[in-house]
């Protein structure tokens, strides 16, 4: 059996979610109340698959901060990236280039995918699925609508980001 | 005056720093596993261990910070980077038997500046105060955003439903009433036309001319209900008599609403009941007003519409038997709430602005409303406006 280490970082602007989804896929819970994250909080989540153990060192990462060195320093070394926006606020999807470019400077191999989170709040959704799209085809990275909030996609998600890495 | 720092001195520095500065540390070789440690570093390892499980083991697989990042390390033994530092890391650990979160930073340097290939000095050092501190800043200012985010989002709705209102009341001030009144004019013509004839032409116009007619009234209330919104009502005011005032509204709505007169039953005053008012309003304000709650109760209900004298107030009083409210209806009825889903789907009686309306047009007239329900008495709507002090000669 082949056992993989990989390191996946959580970015986004702050208060999309990432330790929500995060929380909600090594604890399999959810709490409403929205607390900052500051720095960095690494978590591991090991999967095991048929021909494959992968341990995943889940690196959260404060949002909404100015891109600095700071950030370069937790970048290093990453296998792959979420980045998350949060489908109520449009804004939130805007800085998507930036951190994918500082990503890409700094690991160009890093797999990445797009995730749109807090798709249970349907009623005060602005970011509409043909922007995803766009973006998704446009950087090549694919995409899901995800909650961290239902559960929605979660598990999905790292599985995809799995995929990723594993290919590459 | 000593100029270089003794060991002794530089000892003591040491020690004290130590006393007010929470840090570990570790020795790497050069292939990045830990040589030895202080005491206090298993503390804030991934996951608890032993010195023994950490001595000789790679960095790394104790402090998961560092996984990806080996190659970084072996660029500070071979001198090509001078250093390595991560900030604000987070960490529960276990201190004392308590569980706590600790914030650290972590710095990684050559271990003797002139030979990096000896290894590295990997210092951990706990500042969890200025996290902590750091954390409630970003937690406070990233709320603030959060709702300056949703303040920006609302006033662009308001600015929105602002100009859709302003187009809205525009349309019907310059065309919706401007053909509710042709419609009405020529309804009343066909009326007459027809009026000999008592078969469906006959029903269809003066059912064209009641609804078209209510459509007038309607254009009228909603004007009126913006101008109460934006506080710039002005009233057209002249003197004139409750009685009249209220037996003309009586009129209209027997007249152009076709009810029939058989469901009133007036008890007015013999006295003039003098008033300076907007007569005009009035009158709609008090149709609107029996209107409305004629709409609310079943269609045989009789109302008594009673005028009369109450010491400086002239009182209008529209009783309505057998028929109550709840308190959370009346206060409805009173607040200007409108429907918000389909009849189908709503549970509420299907009211709508007039008594609001009309409760807004006595209060501009410094009158009083008030609306009660008992099971004893059925629903009482009671106003009392000002009586003008120089009375009108006439009597009844």
């Amino acid at each position: 059996m082949k056992h993989i280490q990989k390191k996946i970082c959580l970015l986004g602007d702050f208060a999309v979610g990432k330790t929500s989804l995060i929380r909600r896929f090594v604890e399999g819970r959810f709490d409403d109340r929205y607390l900052s994250s500051i720095g960095v909080k690494i978590t591991r989540k090991t999967l095991e698959r048929p021909d494959y153990t992968l341990n995943m060192l889940i690196w959260d990462l404060a949002g909404g901060d100015d891109f600095n060195d700071t950030r370069s320093g937790y970048l290093r070394g990453a296998s792959g990236a979420m980045f998350v926006c949060d489908l109520t606020r449009a804004d939130t999807l805007n800085v998507f280039v930036k951190y994918v470019t500082q990503l890409r400077e700094i690991s160009p191999d890093a797999g990445i995918v797009l995730l749109a989170n807090k798709a249970d709040l349907h009623d005060s959704r602005v970011i509409e699925t043909k922007t995803l799209q766009a973006i998704s085809e446009e950087f090549g990275v694919p995409f899901l609508l995800t909650s961290a909030k239902t559960g929605e996609n979660v598990e999905n998600a790292f599985s995809l980001l799995v995929e990723v890495l594993v290919k590459s | 005056m000593p100029t270089v720092v003794t060991p002794l001195l530089e000892a003591r520095i040491t020690q004290f720093y130590r006393q007010i500065h929470q840090f570990a540390y570790a020795q790497l070789a050069n292939d990045l596993s830990v040589v030895q440690h202080s005491d206090n570093f298993p503390e804030f390892l991934s996951e608890p261990s032993t010195s023994a499980e950490v001595i000789g083991q790679p960095i790394s697989s104790t402090l998961w910070e560092l996984i990806g990042l080996e190659d970084v390390l072996l660029q500070i033994t071979s001198g090509e980077r001078p250093e390595f530092q991560l900030h604000q890391i987070e960490r529960v650990i276990w201190r004392d038997g308590l569980s706590i979160k600790v914030y650290f930073s972590l710095y990684i340097v050559p271990l003797t500046a002139a030979t990096p290939s000896a290894g590295l000095l990997l210092l951990l050092e706990d500042q969890s105060y200025s996290g902590i501190v750091q954390q409630r800043l970003t937690q406070e200012r990233n709320e603030l955003r959060l709702v300056r985010d949703r303040l920006l989002k609302v006033n662009t709705e308001l600015e929105h439903s602002k100009r859709t209102k302003h187009a809205i009341l525009q349309i019907i001030q310059k065309e919706v009433r401007g053909f509710a009144q042709t419609i009405y004019d020529s309804a009343v013509e066909i009326e007459h036309a027809v009026q000999p004839v008592s078969n469906d032409l006959g029903a269809n116009s003066s059912h064209l001319t009641v609804n078209s007619k209510k459509l007038l009234d309607m254009v009228a209330n909603i004007q009126d209900l913006d101008r109460i919104y934006n506080g710039n009502l002005a009233l057209d005011i002249s003197l004139c008599d409750l009685n009249e005032v209220t037996a003309s509204a009586v009129q209209h709505l027997i007249s152009n609403y076709a009810i029939a007169k058989e469901r009133f039953h007036a008890q007015f005053s013999t006295q003039v009941l003098p008033l300076l008012a907007d007569r005009e309003r009035l009158v709609r304000a008090i149709a609107n007003c029996i209107s409305a709650l004629l709409q609310l109760v079943p269609p045989a209900t009789l109302l008594t519409v009673h005028t009369a004298i109450d010491g400086a107030f002239a009182e209008l009083r529209i009783q309505i038997e057998g028929v109550c409210f709840s308190e959370s209806e009346l206060s409805n009825f009173m607040e200007g709430q409108y429907r918000w889903a389909e009849p189908e789907n709503s549970e509420n009686i299907e009211y709508n602005l007039d008594i609001y309306l009309a409760k807004t047009i006595f209060e501009a007239h410094c009158g009083f409303t008030n609306m009660a329900s008992t099971v004893q008495h059925g629903t009482e709507f009671r106003v009392l406006l000002p009586v003008h002090l120089a009375p009108m000669a006439q009597e009844y």
